[in-house]
């Protein structure tokens, strides 16, 4: 399932970084995988508005999803990060 | 150094294991480690690299040669242009790949690949095995598809569509033009790359004439009869730099019959024009060493498997990047950042045994037409039989609101950030 989650964070972190901070593009690293899913499953309804996003989540599996979830879950949040360095 | 390397790679790994060196000689046997080398240090070529050191946690000996020191994108140059970014935001350094993920740097340039060693000939004249190879060369310019054009002409007239100096001499030459003048665009026949980028440029340069030299006049005369997100840019075109942009399609113009750097002029069928700046995009194909290799048929592109970017014409070879042929792909940086992570998956699989997941590619091109005015056009593909299927896209609309064109620009720059940061580390 991490091999999943992590091979499918190929297609997120061309756009979201795993540090950093830029609100136009939030960062998705250490998300409770609850909440990932949920506005995952927002855009693929698309009841949550951004056609890309929209895109990406109708191409993606609910078992995708979940390890997507669970792979970014995993990883420490921006501020962490930015305070371990 | 190199001689031993390649000693050692006549012996082969497992030769080494069954001589029993494995116990004393821990040092030979990390050079038994299978080697992916990467020809060109951009968008595609220093992902793979990236990933596939990433990935296989030391597994892979990785090499990428790339003979600039410093990157300075292509994608964003527009940006610079118009006087958005400077031109040092636009440049990267291959330090972290080295330093965080060991990949070995090599600063030269790859000359010729001997496919049937396997190895890559650098300009030093120095051979590097590989047990697969990517090659993102990114385009080579053809100049004299322009007649008059060449690369000579390209200090009087620039084509400013590779990164670097390049940007600067257009930029400049933009600056100078005197009051009320004419600069005059020719974009590129199709495939080339990144689609909306000369009228991108268009629009980047109108935004500089509309604030310092407002009667100047802008005339593309374009070899397409239409261009990408055409509706969106002419939208914005009258919008904001209303009489300023004659576009000319070439059923109009008749076709480019001759450009004189030297009195810069551009006849076509339909007129001859006097331009007092000029940018010429000719037609590209794929990166010189790509050609030589032999790795291009008859279109001057390569041909690749859609389902892990490997050359039709050499299976240990994997082409990423502009340089493929991966329609109804554009020839973006975001592309070739997608190519290159299902590419660096294939060669952890062939090399080490990696488990790999089908491949799946997506793509977004972000445009700026004037200040906060941003749109995008991307699309979601999946590997088919010999094609690269579109499975979902999108597009922004005409008329869209001035809150969601900013949004729409400020995400492009976070997407910059990132990608740059996917790519280099």
């Amino acid at each position: 399932m991490r091999a999943l989650g992590e091979y499918l964070s190929g297609e997120c972190l061309t756009c979201h970084q795993t540090s950093g901070d830029n609100p136009a593009i939030p960062a998705i690293s250490g998300w409770d995988p609850w909440l990932f899913e949920v506005a995952m499953e927002a855009y693929r309804t698309r009841e949550r508005d951004h056609a890309a996003m929209q895109t990406i989540a109708q191409g993606l599996s609910r078992k995708e999803v979940q390890a997507l979830a669970l792979y970014f879950a995993s990883l420490a949040p921006p501020e962490a990060e930015s305070h371990a360095q | 150094m190199t001689l031993t390397r390649r000693k050692f790679n006549l012996l082969g790994g497992a030769t080494a294991l069954s001589l029993g060196l494995s116990a004393s000689a821990p040092a030979l046997l990390a050079r038994a480690r299978p080697k992916a080398v990467v020809i060109g240090g951009g968008a595609g070529g220093a992902t793979a690299a990236r990933y596939i050191a990433k990935d296989s946690g030391g597994a892979i000996q990785v090499t990428l040669i790339e003979p600039t020191r410093r990157y300075y994108t292509c994608f964003f140059s527009n940006l610079y242009l118009g006087g958005f970014r400077s031109f040092q935001s636009l440049g990267h350094g291959y330090e972290t790949l080295a330093t965080r993920y060991g990949v070995n740097i090599v600063h030269d340039w790859a000359t010729a690949i001997d496919r049937d060693r396997r190895e890559v000939i650098l300009g030093s004249g120095v051979r590097l095995a590989y047990d697969r190879l990517i090659v993102a060369p990114g385009i080579e310019l053809q100049f004299d598809s322009v007649p008059g054009y060449s690369l000579t002409a390209a200090s009087l007239m620039p084509h400013a569509w590779k990164s670097g100096t390049q940007a600067q001499l257009l930029k400049a030459r933009v600056h100078a033009m005197k009051a009320g003048g004419t600069f005059v665009m020719i974009p590129p026949p199709a495939p080339y790359r990144c689609p909306p980028g000369p009228y991108e440029r268009v629009s980047m340069i109108a935004h500089l004439f509309k604030r310092q030299n407002p009667d100047a006049k802008i005339i593309v005369l374009d070899p397409k009869p239409g261009f990408s997100k055409q509706a969106l840019f002419m939208e914005g075109w009258e919008k904001h730099y209303p009489g300023m942009i004659e576009w000319i399609p070439p059923d109009v113009h008749g076709g480019v019959t001759r450009v004189d750097p030297e009195s810069m002029t551009i006849e076509t069928d339909l007129d001859s024009f006097n331009a007092d700046a000029a940018c010429i995009i000719p037609a590209q194909k794929a990166g010189a060493i790509a050609r030589t290799a032999g790795l291009t048929d008859a279109s001057g592109w390569c041909p690749v498997e859609p389902a892990t970017m490997q050359s039709r014409l050499d299976e240990n070879i994997h082409v990423i990047g502009d340089a493929s042929i991966a329609a109804a792909m554009p020839k973006s940086a975001f592309a070739a950042n997608s190519q290159a992570k299902s590419a660096a998956m294939a060669v952890r699989k062939a090399l080490i045994g990696a488990r790999a997941y089908p491949a799946r590619y997506v793509n977004t091109c972000w445009s700026l037409i004037a200040p906060d005015d941003g749109v995008k056009v991307g699309a979601r593909y999946r590997p088919g039989a010999g094609r690269f299927e579109v499975m979902s896209k999108f597009i922004s609309k005409p008329g869209e609101t001035q809150a969601m064109r900013r949004q729409t620009y400020q995400e492009s720059l976070a997407w910059y950030a990132s990608i740059t940061k996917d790519i280099f580390g």
